[in-house]
């Protein structure tokens, strides 16, 4: 794994497909990290197989300044590979992750909304013009700050401009009034909260634009822990000391520690007695927070099995008919905000969320 | 994690002290196999002194209760702290047990 791990996912027919990580982790110096994003590549630095060489090659990510970037771009309009990028582009180079400085160029495309302590609102880019229409123009580039714990929301235009049936465009008021909505904490909220709206909106007129939307959750003050265990269930133990401690350094409530003792209990014991039978094997739990964001992320190298296919247990079932079991994985869905598994190089990789409402 | 079994004259009381996890539940299934294969059928489980409930508890817990019901007894949960009860709602426990 890298410093920063891409994920994606798509959503076929209003059902988002498991998040499958990129082949290569990414890597920068210092991490600090580099986003293109355009519309052949949407929402997704894309890396690309080769069937002749058998290789694989990420294209789609420079570190450079972005201005200068796009400058040379336009007119020539083809990376080097001989793809073609979309005349709308928007470049983002983070250019610093521990203060959140970021510099950026804008090339036609609509502004980001910008998500943070509750503030909800644009952007400021430099419009400058689509890529590709005069060879020479100097892009201008931007500098700015994205606050930790702040999101940056991105869409083409497809998205604003989304047609009702009475070729009503879908608008900017209105992508600001659902992100306005305190609840969608997670890009994957603001996602699904939007597609929906939009959905609504549109009804049953053709689809007028592609739309692509990418939601950037920036953290970069965090209180982490990182543990590895073995595959013995004496390391409850461990685990029970861990998490306290954490939970008194991120001050949660004692209600929440205890929920979260039982997760993380739950999450690790079912690792523990399956992932690696008749053998010994490590388990690895990383315990974040960020700006009131817990992330927890469980890895083990053991058989694959992803705990989310497990069907919940009926529990309004007479004690008579109660199967003994099964309970694990019914109260981590219950009590996280989000959780997800992916299946990434040789690893189980299980993540859940929660934000602290202390 | 500390289990004391009382025998009174018409039920047995359970009193368990501290946490019950993954790690100690097979203590615990030890300690009440007595009561599970005796023929007592009122059971009074006594959590005064209990901090700390899982699945794989919770699974004793209603192995107890099968047992107790099959003998046509009854089974009580005593002065469980509420932050652990809030488990056995989200787990649908709460309508299966007594709760006194």
């Amino acid at each position: 794994m890298g410093g920063y791990d891409v994920f994606r996912s798509q959503n076929r027919g209003g059902v988002w497909t498991q998040p499958v990580g990129m082949p290569y982790a990414f890597n920068t110096v210092q991490e600090n990290s580099n986003f293109i994003l355009n519309n052949n590549a949407p929402g997704f630095v894309a890396s690309r197989f080769d069937e002749k060489s058998n290789e694989r090659n990420i294209f789609a990510i420079v570190a450079i300044d972005p201005a200068d970037e796009i400058t040379t771009a336009s007119g020539t309009i083809s990376l080097e590979d001989g793809m073609n990028v979309d005349p709308e582009i928007s470049l983002i180079t983070l250019k610093n992750l521990k203060t959140g400085e970021i510099n950026y160029c804008n090339a036609g495309h609509n502004p980001p909304v910008l998500l943070s302590s509750g503030n909800v609102g644009f952007f400021p880019v430099e419009p400058n013009i689509p890529l590709g229409l005069f060879e020479g123009f100097e892009y201008k580039e931007q500098n700015g700050v994205i606050p930790n714990g702040a999101t940056l929301f991105c869409y083409t235009d497809g998205l604003t401009e989304a047609e009702s049936e009475t070729k009503e465009l879908y608008g900017e008021d209105r992508l600001l009034k659902v992100l306005e909505d305190k609840e969608l904490y997670t890009s994957k909220n603001q996602i699904n909260a939007v597609y929906e709206d939009v959905r609504a909106h549109v009804g049953n007129a053709d689809q007028s634009d592609d739309l692509t939307m990418l939601s950037i959750t920036v953290f970069y003050k965090t209180i982490s822990r990182k543990i590895v265990i073995t595959n013995d269930l004496s390391e409850i133990e461990t685990l029970k000391s861990t998490v306290d401690s954490f939970c008194e350094e991120v001050k949660i409530s004692p209600e929440l520690s205890m929920q979260l003792q039982l997760v993380l209990e739950e999450a690790v014991t079912n690792v523990i007695l399956y992932a690696y039978p008749d053998k010994k094997g490590d388990i690895e739990l990383e315990l974040s927070q960020c700006n009131g964001h817990l992330t927890f992320v469980l890895s083990d190298r053991g058989i694959p099995y992803n705990p989310l296919e497990k069907e919940d247990p009926d529990v309004t079932l007479a004690a008579e008919e109660r199967p003994i079991g099964g309970l694990g994985i019914y109260f981590i869905k219950q009590l996280m905000d989000e959780v997800g598994y992916n299946r990434n190089d040789g690893k189980n990789i299980f993540t859940m969320k929660k934000i602290q409402n202390n | 994690m500390e289990t004391i079994i009382e025998q009174q004259s018409e039920k047995t009381i359970i009193k368990i002290n501290g946490r019950l996890d993954s790690m100690n539940s097979g203590d615990f299934e030890k300690a009440i196999t007595p009561v599970l294969e005796g023929a007592m059928k009122d059971i009074t489980l006594d959590c005064t002194d209990f901090e700390y409930i899982s699945s794989s508890g919770l699974r004793l817990f209603l192995t107890l209760l099968k047992h107790s019901k099959s003998k046509g007894g009854k089974l009580c949960i005593k002065a469980l702290k509420p932050e652990i009860k809030s488990v056995f709602d989200i787990a649908g426990f709460t309508p299966l047990f007594q709760f006194e």
